[in-house]
């Protein structure tokens, strides 16, 4: 009978009832309400889905974060004691010991295998291979001047930068918060890894992810606000035919340069324009439909449910992550503000050919961005078409926001 | 949180870094966009050489219509051979065994004598 009380007891004691806190169960609460928007409402369930079940499992379980440890024994089989938490200390402790008789790699949650893939940056790249894949740089061949809209559109980036650094984040934090503000997931987890702002990354991923469906209510009102009806109702001339050889040369073309200036953008740039390579070279079909379908979901399942695993109650419930939400949406209203107002400069240099909608969507949440400019611009005239002069700044603004974060990298001396 | 430690980077350095940064960005992308829009000269001599292909397509399609009238007189002289009965019902039945249908679905409309065949070595 004893004995049976005692198993009894620790099973009890095992359930996560007495493991959790507060915060758990307020996220398990957080968790259900986004799955909830996701299946009930749509509200980008290909990444909400994933995200918000990471998020559920980990404060049900934090163990499936569990960190990955490396046990020495010595001769006897006893496990000897290391401090070390990096590679290097690790290095340094075990030279400084001589009866090393065994060394295993212990432990390590489910979900740390897949988060280890952020940290190292190979999901966000990978990510970039398969938008490569599925988008069309021609209307950005045929008007090159959208590259200044994408170039524009940064500028939210460095408000947040700014911005973080009077909120007293440190440098590198800083500079990876700001990335919030190109609307771009990918390249904020690119820029937190490298940049070694793990603990940050869960509060950025979701805060960019959110921001970037949040994308058909954050930014009509900033445009309505900031251009007239007369604005609006420009309408743009069609576009000239781009040909199969000039969108073969552009990935290549881009990569050289861009890579030549800043080769700290080859990870994130390189795969952006390998993938786009695949879809317009025209031989590597299969190459394509991988990268832009199958591969593409295996990454959004391991980013997603990662992502979502890095929001355990007691890393993401605290101010950093209230200043992050806040910093994030200043930094985009402000992007989308850069865009709009240098589409009325653009506007004003030629003429009144250019509706400065279009450049709203140099934030690079693609192909998002560039609809809502479509939409506006419908609003006010329906017959008014700009979504393929709004792809144009949209593609742009990818690789403005890749750079951007390729010269954080270069000022903090990070490769 | 170890990242909430006060800035170390002071309002100053960080407009720097705000300075370099955009400026960084504006000329990568003015300088890609410079390139990109020489693109166009690629349709224009594209273009050009494609005219240039026309015409001496021209010229090729003209030996092409003499090509054509020969392969026609030949096949005027297969078409004769489909009067042999006799060989057009052989093979007939020769494709129907070998693609396992019945007759029905083709018709054997002419017939040429292949120059060198493997038959021959076999």
């Amino acid at each position: 009978m004893e004995y049976f009380v005692d198993t009894f007891t620790n099973l009890i004691h095992q359930t996560a009832f007495f493991q959790l806190t507060w915060g758990n169960y307020l996220m398990v609460a957080v968790a259900c309400f986004f799955l909830y928007l996701a299946i009930r409402h749509e509200f980008e369930p290909l990444l909400l889905v994933p995200i918000a079940f990471g998020m559920l499992l980990v404060n049900l379980y934090p163990d499936i974060m569990k960190e990955i440890s490396y046990v020495v024994t010595d001769a006897a089989g006893e496990k000897v004691h290391l401090e070390a938490t990096s590679v290097a200390d690790l290095v340094r402790d075990l030279r400084a010991l001589d009866n090393i008789a065994g060394f295993k790699v212990e432990g390590g949650g489910l979900l740390r295998f897949f988060y280890i893939l952020d940290e190292y940056s190979i999901l966000p790249s990978l990510i970039f291979l398969g938008v490569g894949a599925m988008t069309d740089f021609g209307p950005l061949i045929a008007n090159p001047k959208s590259f200044l809209l994408g170039a524009a559109a940064q500028f939210g980036i460095y408000i947040a930068y700014l911005l973080a650094i009077v909120l007293g984040f440190n440098n590198e934090a800083a500079a990876a918060i700001s990335i919030i503000g190109g609307a771009d997931g990918p390249t904020s987890i690119f820029l937190a890894g490298k940049l070694g702002q793990t603990e940050l990354m869960g509060p950025i991923a979701v805060a960019a992810y959110s921001y970037m469906s949040l994308v058909p209510i954050i930014q009509p009102p900033i445009m309505k606000l900031f251009t007239t009806e007369e604005e609006r109702k420009i309408k743009m001339g069609q576009l000239r035919p781009v040909s199969k050889l000039e969108k073969i040369l552009f990935p290549i073309v881009v990569t050289i340069v861009v890579v030549l200036i800043l080769p700290t953008t080859a990870p994130l740039v390189g795969m952006l324009m390998l993938g786009n390579l695949f879809r317009e070279c025209g031989v590597v079909k299969q190459l394509t439909e991988t990268a832009s379908n199958a591969l593409m979901y295996i990454v959004v399942i391991l980013l997603g449910t990662s992502v979502g695993a890095s929001t355990s109650a007691e890393a993401f419930l605290n101010v950093a992550t209230l200043k992050i939400v806040v910093l994030g949406l200043v930094a985009f209203a402000f992007g989308t503000f850069a865009g709009v107002i240098f589409g009325k400069i653009m506007c004003k240099l030629t003429g009144g050919k250019v509706n400065p909608l279009i450049g709203s969507a140099g934030v690079s949440a693609v192909p998002m961005a560039a609809r809502v400019s479509q939409k506006v611009g419908a609003e006010a005239d329906p017959t008014n078409f700009l979504l393929m002069h709004a792809m144009g700044p949209n593609v742009a603004g990818v690789i403005g926001t890749a750079v951007a974060a390729g010269t954080f990298m270069a000022i903090f001396g990070v490769f | 949180m170890n990242n909430m430690v006060l800035s170390s980077v002071s309002v100053g350095d960080a407009f720097l870094n705000v300075a370099i940064g955009m400026i960084t960005v504006f000329v990568v992308l003015i300088l890609i966009s410079f390139i990109i829009s020489l693109f166009k000269y690629i349709s224009v001599i594209q273009n050009k050489l494609a005219d240039r292909k026309a015409n001496k397509d021209l010229v090729a399609s003209s030996t092409d219509t003499v090509l054509s009238q020969i392969e026609e007189k030949e096949e005027v002289e297969s078409v004769e051979l489909t009067d042999d009965l006799e060989l057009v019902a052989v093979i007939t039945a020769a494709i129907a065994a070998s693609m396992g249908t019945s007759t029905d679905g083709f018709v054997v409309r002419s017939i040429r004598r292949a120059g060198k065949s493997r038959w021959k070595n076999a």
